[in-house]
């Protein structure tokens, strides 16, 4: 499977940021099926709830698999017991299901609750990671770079959606599986689940 | 401990039959009669003995018809929604309202933990009437269905799919031995592609789509205000008024603040309206 050119997978670069207050979640728009660019817009990061965000890299198929069951069960979860799930909830439910079936994903599990911030990393047999910020796929220790020279403690919304464009935009330069833009999206309290437009998103860049 | 429940479903099962055979056998053996009115006697009892309405002898099989083609546990069912809390569901010009007023016997209960009206999906509501903990069965049910046709075809249940597979499942319950009917009548409200809906739902798995409707104790008397005053393109507001107004008419006592919830789902969706709200729209009420 890994050096099928018959499977699309999204060689990718996905980024998580806890901020004082929520988190920014990020990813860009490629996805490869070898050396070839089988798609130049493709969602890496998914809406599985209002609070909590799902990034994912790997096979597409078995991301997209994915996120149609945690949609499924918060939604329910939440319907049941009248509170949404936390994001630790979210990242154990993710993580039992790849110990009992193992997905070619690596994912985050991004999101707020009572707790605050948290970022959960995912990997494809189950193994459940919690952190304060976290990248995945091919572009990621380009993304670590960016990271841990300009990740700090206590930063503001614009503060990490910086770092975070920052961080992607390193990986579109320097990893060949990564690139074509990038989706940005914001989680705190208050406003939920907010995915900044395209020229939101260009404007941002424009002032990196 | 197992022998002493066998006596005791022994003597439940036996106790309908008993007394009516034996008095029959009495009056036999007191008048005296001929072999052959003793004869007749006997088949006129048997024959009144399985008309009775109580069902006597076709009641104990959920699956078993009676020979005048009757159901008595499904009709048994039915009865248990008659007794329940009347809840009301009306359409409007944008929407369905849902009401429902939890009737609560003591005021040592906490209101907020008794559930009559249920999210199921974004796009749909479902106020229940009968036994409650079967009504739970089913809106866990109706609210997996809604996550399956979600995760299967990436797109939220059309909600004529929803009441037929709920309705499937009523149903299975009255044709196959080994369990009971659900108690339970079900009012579902939604808004999907195809339009508005209300449908309510019986124990038999029957389902009728309504303009307004009502299920529960006060049923006639909410649908008799309904066919005088109901009206198509009603506003939000109105109808709201004329649901409570519907659903005051069937109580005996005021309508409590407390125990009133109001539900509305439209193009925005499901949403309960707030105990502030419900008391606006309680104060309107002359």
């Amino acid at each position: 499977m890994n050096d099928s050119m018959d499977v699309v997978k999204t060689g990718t670069s996905t980024i998580g940021i806890t901020f004082d207050g929520g988190v920014v979640v990020g990813a860009d728009h490629r996805a490869t099926m070898g050396h070839f660019i089988a798609n130049k817009n493709v969602q890496k990061v998914f809406k599985i709830s209002d609070s909590v965000a799902l990034t994912t890299a790997g096979l597409v198929g078995h991301a997209q698999s994915l996120s149609r069951t945690l949609t499924a069960e918060l939604r329910l979860y939440e319907l049941k017991h009248g509170t949404p799930m936390t994001v630790k909830g979210a990242a154990t439910l993710t993580a039992n299901i790849l110990v009992g079936r193992p997905h070619y994903v690596q994912l985050l599990i991004v999101g707020v609750d009572d707790s605050g911030s948290s970022v959960y990393s995912i990997d494809s047999a189950g193994g459940s990671i919690p952190d304060v910020y976290c990248a995945t796929g091919s572009g990621s220790p380009y993304m670590y770079g960016v990271l841990e020279d300009q990740f700090t403690e206590g930063m503001s919304v614009d503060e990490a959606l910086r770092v975070a464009a920052k961080a992607l935009l390193a990986s579109a330069q320097r990893d060949a599986a990564s690139g074509n833009g990038m989706d940005l999206v914001v989680i705190t309290p208050g406003v939920g689940f907010n995915q900044l437009s395209e020229d939101e998103v260009s404007n941002l860049l424009s002032g990196i | 401990m197992l022998r002493k429940l066998n006596l005791f479903r022994q003597k439940l099962k036996l106790q309908p039959a008993c007394p009516g055979v034996a008095l029959h056998h009495q009056e036999c053996r007191d008048a005296q009669d001929s072999i052959r009115l003793r004869f007749i006697r006997l088949r006129l009892g048997f024959v009144l003995l399985t008309m009775q309405p109580s069902g006597r002898g076709y009641d104990s099989g959920v699956s078993t018809f009676s020979p005048d083609g009757r159901l008595y546990q499904v009709e048994y069912a039915r009865e248990s929604v008659k007794r329940g809390t009347t809840t009301v569901g009306l359409k409007y010009r944008d929407g369905v309202i849902l009401i429902v007023d939890k009737r609560i016997s003591s005021k040592l209960v906490i209101a907020d933990s008794i559930e009559k009206m249920y999210q199921i999906d974004d796009h749909i509501g479902i106020t229940t009437s009968g036994l409650v903990a079967d009504a739970r069965q089913l809106v866990d049910r109706a609210r997996v269905q809604c996550q399956v046709n979600r995760m299967t075809y990436g797109d939220s249940i059309a909600i004529t799919s929803l009441v037929k597979k709920m309705c499937d499942h009523k149903q299975s319950f009255t044709q196959y031995g080994g369990a009971r009917p659900f108690g339970t009548a079900l009012l579902i409200a939604g808004i999907d592609d195809e339009g508005i809906h209300l449908f309510e739902t019986d124990p038999s798995g029957a389902y009728q789509s309504y303009q307004a409707g009502a299920i529960g104790r006060g049923r006639s008397a909410v649908i008799d205000h309904f066919e005088s005053s109901w009206k198509a393109n009603m506003t939000q507001n109105a109808a709201i008024k004329l649901g409570l107004e519907a659903l005051r008419e069937s109580l005996e006592d005021d309508l409590n603040s407390d125990t009133v919830e109001i539900a509305v789902v439209n193009s925005d969706g499901y949403c309960k309206l707030d105990h502030e709200t419900t008391l606006k729209h309680l104060a309107k009420l002359s």
